[in-house]
């Protein structure tokens, strides 16, 4: 035998397995072409505008930039601005701030060199903006930037740090994209910081240029956060016991920075709610800064502000609270889990649990409801026991004692100061004939010296009346209820703004006894204030209070207005939403309900302000899910029919239409049935599993597949070489190739502005722009959960802890994103309080808490609410506000014991029919899983199931078709994913738009191997036949 | 019984048991752990079990055939592992994509499911490398007519 032909028998084995796996990895790589273009940094798809037979080509959305150089540098511009605005001045004893613009600077801590500049996961700043400036040798590290500005920076300590980060690894991969961190500092269980002896081992004389740079010491602490991160009280060497707290060695670089320098200043560096009130009370400590996550570009915002170009204008949207130890919503966080978890298969997620028993009382809520029940004298408010209050010092009361305001917060929320002074006077206020709007005039003058922007907050207190002590409903002594910034305000100039604002945020939602939104009689106040605090104090000072009566400072009644709302309760004037549906209770009873009690009466007590200690929440640990609450946690709890009667549901019938003829039509327009009737079930399954970064094609309409990208804060894996202008690739694209969008501050950073047409802006440039120029019609944002608390390390993705300052935000940027056309994927509906367990868990609580936080909250964007007073005198601004979110991404969390998405009440009673919502409806990256109850959220509204593939057993045609609630439901689906996508920028021209292949490495390698295979293949098999007849012949021979 | 004892009998027979392994990787992870209950696709079990078939039968019978039926038996035999294989790979490309894009995403059992598909995966490679080996080398009886 020949050893010829035995060389071509093994190399005919070889093609086959090679030939298969060239066209097996072919593909693969087809279907997973936009991930794969993320992981390589390749584009293998774009898009081509054909001109139709009229030869008239029109658009409906058009981009602002019409070349790469504009869209870099318009994104760059807005982030800055943005960021200028976001930054909050804490503390500025003696003006310490602003510094000299050349000031010589010691930076000290190490974040002052290893800064946060966002989210680490979750629109991670881009990484290369920050790494260089186009046309420049510098790039926007925080030390970069300040060195630009003009500061002058003491080399000696800053080469100690530069040392020491030169050993770990910068920008490590992150979600698609990468983050611009060092990898080993993006801890959340320890506290990245160097001691003074680990700088003297890196850098001996480290100290030796103090008297050189000397006009201050700017030191930097902060916090990582992002998706997944998870952070946890307790258990840190911090004045608190948490990790939010200062460690030692940040108080160490503190002390260093205080016993060297005349004037200290503190940046705080995290979304993140930071316990500091050794901060707030050392007077050696000149100024704290809060910063947050500033984006790629921030820091030179941070410097404007330390030099006075810019004075700042932010206040907190949150509540910075001295120790989170004894906030009521931190009672039950973190790692609670079922007792019998186990029992459970591993498909049905089922992992732990949070009972949010705080009720209405979180954030500011709850410390400025307490204050004012001490001041008041109700409910036995400062009375406390162990465990349950904080100390002078900022350390966890460890006995019973007494609560005191000013030990439990550092900074209220609303709080913010300004290199300038304002005066603010509560012109008028006017209750319209039906009580459902108030109109607020506030006039803002400049008192001070140098130009600023001021924001109006506008609060109101309701009455805590018998009624509610009896069935339950609680108040908050303080809610913001709208806000305004104003124009930069010069010396002495004045403005005037008028605030329509709704009164249906003031409602008190009644889950036990009117079960809807009810209005007491009593006095209603109406307060502007500096901040929650101050206009809570204004309020209690009209009510007769001082501070003899326990208050922290006098208030001021001339900044308050009361009115009387007379009769019995009203269980009538906010009962019916905006889409005029009735409003009753969704999350209270039954399968879908929120409050734990439901699956096990008497379980859980709530908090109230009746009793505020004794109703002190607890984290109700040990639970055992048994019964029908274990059922429902399997997520499998509708059956689907088999032999109902659904031949009048027309599918597959060609009635020769295309969707795009149905763009601008009503969504009750009778030419949407006719268009339906072309689909068929087996379209809208294949469209539903496909929906990881991508949206998939119908065919039978015309609808093309399309991209699409996560954010919120811009394209997470495209960038500026994939640009394009009116269907025309940027002719510069590749001069500005691995510049990309996501530049801006932390939605956090956002929210803290107060400034609604900047969120407007950030939404029509960070998200919108970012949709029509990369050609990605949906984009997963904007981030719109609340914070429960401030140790959600994804918390910087998300607003605020108050509903209307995150709503507002959240809604603007909604309205500016889906100005350009871009269908936004508002996330995550709802509830996404923790990331501990952030796929599973179990979210309890009682529907007043949902309705009148989350839901409140999520409601603005989805109803188009929260207009701006400018807006509204704003001809061109006409048509803004007048169409909701059109998409919104569900939770990972369970609402209650089911997914989010197979919750009814939520999905159904509350998204589709009280907000009248008529979009797209998307999980989050489940895939066609059992943990995502596949069957019931498709009933249910969902359109389709972000992540990999499918992983159940019948997701076949065959299943859903003789079930006649679930082709209906089908049916429904498709209308919202149709009616969507037609009035999104997927349908912007009135040319064809046709997606088309680009050559790309991995594309060509693969054409290479299978045409390599193929031959190897050919010539195996034939030269083994070839020697074998040979052989043959030899042999016969 | 006629054993093919040369190094393409054996490499034939190895083949044979290294796929038998990657099948009891794709038996096992389809139906315990993250992947229990759903749908199994039989075609990487039957074309397995055909491929262990087909290759006891060239390893046993070797010696007496032909060598077009000796080269057919191997060709076939490859054919059937590497859609084994493929068929293998395309039930997990979800899971392992679910695991390896997002890495923080995903259940642990995910991550098990994953992990062991990737090495059941691994064997059927291997088979194919052992079948490679059979092609290349002679099929000349040394021993055992």
């Amino acid at each position: 035998m020949s050893k010829a032909k035995n060389v071509f028998r093994g190399l005919s084995v070889l093609s086959i397995f090679l030939l298969a796996s060239s066209i097996t990895a072919a593909n693969l790589m087809e279907v997973y072409a936009d991930p794969l273009d993320a992981l390589l940094g390749t584009q293998s798809h774009t898009t081509v505008v054909e001109t139709p037979e009229d030869g008239e080509l029109t658009w409906t959305y058009l981009s602002q930039f019409k070349t790469a150089k504009e869209a870099y540098e318009g994104y760059k511009d807005f982030a800055i601005r943005e960021a200028q605005e976001t930054i909050a001045l804490l503390k500025n004893d003696n003006a310490a701030l602003p510094l000299a613009k050349t000031a010589k600077i010691t930076m000290l801590g190490l974040r002052s060199y290893a800064a946060c500049y966002g989210n680490n996961g979750g629109s991670t700043p881009d990484t290369q903006s920050i790494e260089r400036n186009k046309g420049e040798t510098s790039g926007n590290r925080i030390f970069e930037t300040f060195a630009r500005a003009g500061f002058q920076i003491n080399p000696s300590m800053l080469s100690a740090y530069e040392k020491y980060c030169s050993a770990l690894t910068w920008a490590p991969a992150s979600f698609g994209s990468s983050s611009p961190s060092y990898k080993e500092l993006n801890v959340t269980n320890d506290i990245a910081e160097l001691s003074l002896s680990e700088l003297k081992e890196l850098n001996p004389s480290y100290d030796k240029e103090y008297n050189d740079y000397s006009d201050a010491a700017i030191v930097v602490v902060g916090r990582p956060g992002g998706e997944s991160y998870n952070y946890v009280t307790g258990g840190q060497d911090t004045t608190s016991g948490n990790i939010m707290g200062l460690s030692s060695e940040e108080k160490e670089i503190i002390a260093e920075a205080k016993k060297n320098f005349d004037k200290v200043i503190v940046l705080i560096n995290s979304s993140c709610v930071m316990e500091i009130p050794e901060l707030k009370n050392d007077k050696d400590i000149d100024a704290v800064l809060w910063v947050g996550f500033p984006g790629s570009y921030g820091f030179n915002a941070v410097a404007d502000v330390l030099n006075g170009t810019v004075s700042p204008s932010a206040h907190l949207g949150d509540t910075f609270v001295a120790n989170h130890s004894a906030e009521p919503a931190m009672q039950s966080f973190g790692n609670i889990p079922w007792t019998n978890a186990s029992d459970f298969e591993k498909k049905d997620n089922v992992n732990g649990y949070l009972v949010e028993a705080e009720g209405i009382y979180q954030g500011y809520r709850y410390y400025e409801t307490r204050y004012a029940d001490i001041v008041t004298g109700n409910g036995n408010a400062a009375t406390a026991s162990a465990g349950t209050y904080t100390n002078a010092d900022g350390s966890l009361g460890t006995s019973n004692g007494t609560w005191t305001y000013d030990n439990e917060v550092v900074y209220p929320f609303g709080y913010g100061l300004s290199y300038t002074s304002f005066e603010q006077k509560l012109e008028s206020v006017v209750i319209s004939g039906d009580k459902k709007t108030a109109t607020v005039t506030v006039s803002v003058k400049n008192t001070g010296d140098v130009a600023g922007k001021s924001v109006v907050q506008v609060y109101a207190q309701t009455p805590y009346t018998e009624y509610d002590r009896a069935n339950g409903v609680e108040k908050s002594a303080i809610q913001l209820i709208d806000y305004e910034k104003t124009k930069l305000l010069s010396k002495n100039e004045t403005q005037e703004i008028t605030m329509k604002i709704s009164l249906a945020n003031l409602a008190s939602y009644d889950y036990r006894n009117a079960k809807t939104y009810i209005v007491d009689p009593g006095d209603y106040y109406i307060a502007i204030g500096d901040d929650s605090h101050d206009a809570l104090n204004n309020v209690l000072a009209a009510q007769g209070y001082t501070t003899e009566n326990g208050m922290t400072a006098d208030g001021d009644e001339d900044k308050t207005y009361k009115w009387t709302w007379t009769g019995d309760v009203d269980k009538d004037t906010f009962s019916v939403s905006k889409a005029g549906v009735s409003i009753t209770n969704a999350l209270s009873d039954g399968d879908y309900s929120m409050d734990l009690n439901t699956f096990m009466p008497g379980t859980v007590t709530y908090m109230s302000r009746s009793d505020w200690n004794g109703t002190f929440p607890k984290s109700y640990e040990g639970l055992s899910a048994e019964g029908r609450l274990a059922k429902l946690l399997k997520n499998d709890f509708i059956d689907v029919k088999t032999s109902d009667d659904t031949s009048d549901i027309k599918w597959g019938v060609d009635n020769g239409m295309t969707l795009s003829e149905l763009k601008g039509a009503d969504y009750d327009d009778p030419r949407w049935e006719k268009l339906l009737e072309q689909t068929t079930i087996t379209e809208f399954l294949d469209f539903a599993k496909s929906a990881f970064h991508n949206i998939a094609a119908i065919p039978s309409v015309g609808m093309q597949q399309m991209g699409a990208d996560d954010g919120p804060g811009g394209s997470d894996s495209h960038y500026f070489q994939e640009g394009t202008y009116q269907g025309e690739a940027y002719a510069d694209a590749e001069e500005y190739a691995g510049f990309g969008t996501r530049v801006a501050p932390s939605p956090t950073n956002l929210a803290y502005s107060f400034n609604k047409e900047l969120a407007y802006e950030n939404g029509e440039i960070i998200i919108g722009e970012t949709s029509l120029i990369m050609n990605l019609p949906i984009i997963i944002g904007p981030g719109g959960n609340l914070h429960r608390n401030g140790y959600n390390g994804r918390g910087g993705e998300y607003y605020s802890e108050d509903p209307i300052l995150s709503g507002y935000t959240g809604s603007a940027v909604v309205q500016g994103a889906q100005s350009k056309g871009c269908l936004v994927n508002v996330k995550h509906a709802a509830f996404n309080d923790q990331e501990i367990n952030r796929s599973g868990v179990a979210v309890f609580m009682n529907e007043q808490k949902a309705r009148e936080l989350e839901l409140r909250n999520l409601a603005q964007l989805f109803e188009a609410n929260g207009k701006p007073a400018s807006f509204e005198k704003d001809e061109s601004k006409a048509d803004t506000y007048t169409q909701g979110a059109f998409g919104v991404m569900t939770s990972y969390n369970r609402i209650g014991a089911v997914a989010s998405s197979a919750n009814y009440g939520m999905m159904v009673q509350i998204l589709r029919d009280e907000w009248g919502f008529k979009g797209y409806n998307v999980t989050d990256f489940t895939g066609v899983a059992p943990k995502a109850a596949p069957k019931e959220s498709i009933l249910f509204g969902t359109t389709a199931f972000c992540g990999f593939g499918v992983s159940v057993d019948y997701w076949t045609e065959d299943f859903f078709r003789n079930d006649r609630e679930m082709s209906l439901a089908i049916k429904e689906d498709l209308h919202y994913i149709l009616y969507s996508m037609v009035n999104s920028n997927a349908y912007n021209s009135s040319g064809n738009v046709v997606r088309v292949e680009l050559p790309t490495i991995w594309r060509t390698g693969y054409k290479v191997a299978i045409g390599v295979s193929a031959a190897i293949m050919a010539i195996g098999v034939a030269g083994y036949v070839v020697f074998e007849i040979l052989d043959k012949k030899k042999e016969a021979k | 019984m006629n054993l093919k004892k040369n190094l393409s009998g054996y490499a034939l027979i190895a083949s044979a048991a290294l796929a038998l392994v990657g099948l009891v990787f794709y038996i096992v992870t389809s139906t315990t752990g993250y992947l229990a209950n759903t749908e199994v696709n039989a075609l990487p079990i039957v074309f397995s079990l055909l491929a262990i078939l087909l290759s006891c039968v060239g390893f046993i019978l070797g010696g007496k055939l032909n060598g077009w039926v000796n080269t057919a038996i191997i060709l076939v035999v490859s054919a059937l592992v590497v859609a084994s294989l493929v068929g293998f790979v395309d039930a997990r490309v979800d899971v392992v994509a679910d695991v390896f894009f997002i890495p923080v995403n995903f259940p642990a059992s995910e991550g098990v499911a994953a992990n062991a598909s990737i090495v059941g995966a691994v064997f059927y490679v291997l088979s194919v490398i052992a079948l490679a080996v059979s092609g290349f080398a002679s099929d000349r009886i040394k021993d055992g007519k």
